[in-house]
């Protein structure tokens, strides 16, 4: 009897279920790129953005230097993303950085996407990156090559979103 | 060889990392951009095998750096690293290792193009000369001896091809035409000098410069060094040294190489520079794989010819290892190293002398 009506629960609740989670992954798949409100910049290339997060940029365009934070959560998708490379690999090339005495700092590195937000929205020169669905006004989100994370063409997607768009 | 290189040096490379400390505290509670702190360590352990004269194994906690990043504003730092090398001791009856300042200077950014660096620094030549002793960012344990060793310049006389260490200025400054990247380095200072191990001669200018370009997609990177100044083996013979590297990588595939060429002018019997130059070459080859990010077996080839117009003048040195990354800041080396030495006797005969080498170490970045 229990067995039933677990049996039954869960056939109920399961598209339910899958859809959510479809869906979520639709909003959650994209990674913005966020600033000071203050900063003049509204666009980044995802080239220089990779400059950007390997330490090679120092500063933005306008000539304002920058200070990296890392959503540590996303920062695997993140970096494979821009970087071309695995977290374990972005993690020994910034060893390297620093060793050689390369200009750079190493991203200030945050557990969660609220403390990022914190962070960016009060610190003049960050530059962070947040789950799309995180953003607030207290932030501004850079586009990527001239698109915007509510574009398709997005280049910043992770591999869930890729599954969905397959089905 | 061990040695200690003074009370006085090491007061004053303490004193330099704690005032630097102090500094960065003041800042903390001022509000400015915050110092940071960073450092590494390594213990060796070494044996030699088929050879008599070598103890079977010897233990040696071979580096502890403390780096210390002062920024005064956006666009001035400065950089200390305080080198902690052999485990050093100091008392009234004991004395051993080393304390020295590594690297130590005031940096002033134009723009990325453009940064200016002042004090003592390692000088920029080859891929690891500026990351010498950071041992945890490399998969081997002891550098590649071709270019990077000490090699016999005169009798009894050993000395790295060209300076390690370099107290002037330096220019450096990235550059990006469309997808290629530029990095450049020029630099003047005192040269190393005549002396063995020197590094900060006052009669001496050294001048040096580094390039490496890496192409669209970033896999392969290529690169030139080059060093010269006027006292190589005594005051007044010119030195020269020419470096090429490649790196490349592909997904779990790493590949490197290096080549470097030496020229040192000679004396003439009366100990006055003759003109004519003895040449060294040496280069080295490596390649290496990494299985699930954390187990690299690694092999390299090294070759260096002391004295190009005397054939035979030459050593080899094959090495395979495997480097286990216990954490992205912890690393497991191991290394044999076998090693085939020729060497040159009296009249046309040589000796050739082989032997084995067993090189471990544990490396830790903080």
């Amino acid at each position: 009897m229990i067995l039933q009506t677990a049996k039954k629960t869960v056939r109920t609740l399961l598209p339910g279920v899958l859809l959510l989670v479809l869906s979520g992954s639709m909003v959650l798949a994209k990674t913005a790129v966020v600033v000071h409100c203050d900063n003049p910049i509204d666009d980044i290339s995802l080239g220089e953005l990779k400059r950007v997060y390997l330490g090679k940029s120092t500063s933005f365009v306008t000539g304002r230097p920058i200070v990296l934070a890392e959503n540590n959560p996303l920062a695997a998708v993140f970096y494979e993303n821009v970087a071309e490379m695995s977290l374990k690999r972005f993690r020994k090339y910034w060893m390297k950085v620093v060793f050689e005495g390369q200009y750079a700092t190493p991203p200030v590195v945050f557990e969660h996407s609220s403390d990022l937000k914190e962070f960016v929205g009060r610190q003049e020169f960050a530059i962070g990156f947040l789950d799309f669905a995180d953003v607030d006004s207290t932030v501004k989100v850079l586009t990527i090559d001239g698109i915007s994370p509510e574009s398709p063409e997005y280049p910043l997607k992770d591999e869930a979103e890729e599954e969905v768009d397959k089905e | 060889m061990i040695s200690l290189n003074g009370t006085s040096r090491i007061v004053k490379g303490g004193a330099v990392f704690f005032a630097l400390l102090l500094a960065g505290e003041a800042a903390i509670s001022a509000g400015r951009p915050r110092f940071k702190t960073y450092g590494f360590f390594d213990m060796e352990v070494q044996a030699s095998f088929d050879r008599e004269d070598s103890d079977p194994w010897t233990f040696n906690q071979h580096h502890l750096n403390f780096i210390a990043i002062y920024p005064l504003s956006h666009n001035y730092r400065i950089f200390s690293e305080v080198e902690y090398e052999h485990g050093p001791t100091l008392s009234r009856n004991e004395s051993s290792g080393k304390i020295y300042l590594a690297k130590g200077f005031l940096e002033y950014k134009h723009s990325d193009a453009l940064r200016l660096r002042m004090g003592k620094f390692l000088s920029p030549f080859g891929i690891y000369n500026e990351r010498h002793d950071a041992t945890p960012t490399f998969i081997f344990t002891k550098l590649p001896y071709s270019v990077y060793g000490k090699h016999p310049l005169a009798s009894g006389y050993k000395d790295r091809l060209f300076s390690k260490f370099t107290t002037g200025v330096q220019l450096v400054g990235n550059i990006y035409p469309g997808s290629w990247e530029l990095r450049y380095q020029l630099y003047a200072g005192n040269g190393r000098g005549a002396a063995p191990g020197g590094s900060d001669d006052n009669s001496n200018k050294g001048l040096g410069g580094r390039l490496v370009i890496t192409p669209p997609g970033g896999r392969l990177r290529l690169g030139a060094s080059f060093y010269a100044d006027k006292h190589g083996l005594d005051y007044g013979t010119l030195q020269r040294s020419l470096g090429l590297d490649a790196e490349f990588d592909a997904g779990n595939y790493h590949m490197e190489f290096e080549l470097l060429r030496h020229h040192a002018e000679q004396l003439d019997s009366l100990n006055r520079p003759n003109g004519r130059y003895k040449v060294h070459l040496g280069y080295y080859l490596l390649g290496a794989y990494t299985f699930l990010e954390k187990i690299t077996p690694f092999f390299r080839y090294d070759y260096i010819d002391h004295d190009t117009d005397e054939p035979g003048a030459a050593e080899i040195i094959g090495i395979v290892g495997l480097n286990i990354s216990l954490t992205t800041r912890v690393y497991l080396k191991n290394e044999i190293h076998f090693i085939r030495a020729t060497k040159s006797l009296s009249g046309a005969s040589k000796t050739t002398d082989r032997y084995g080498m067993y090189v471990g170490s544990i490396a830790a970045a903080f």
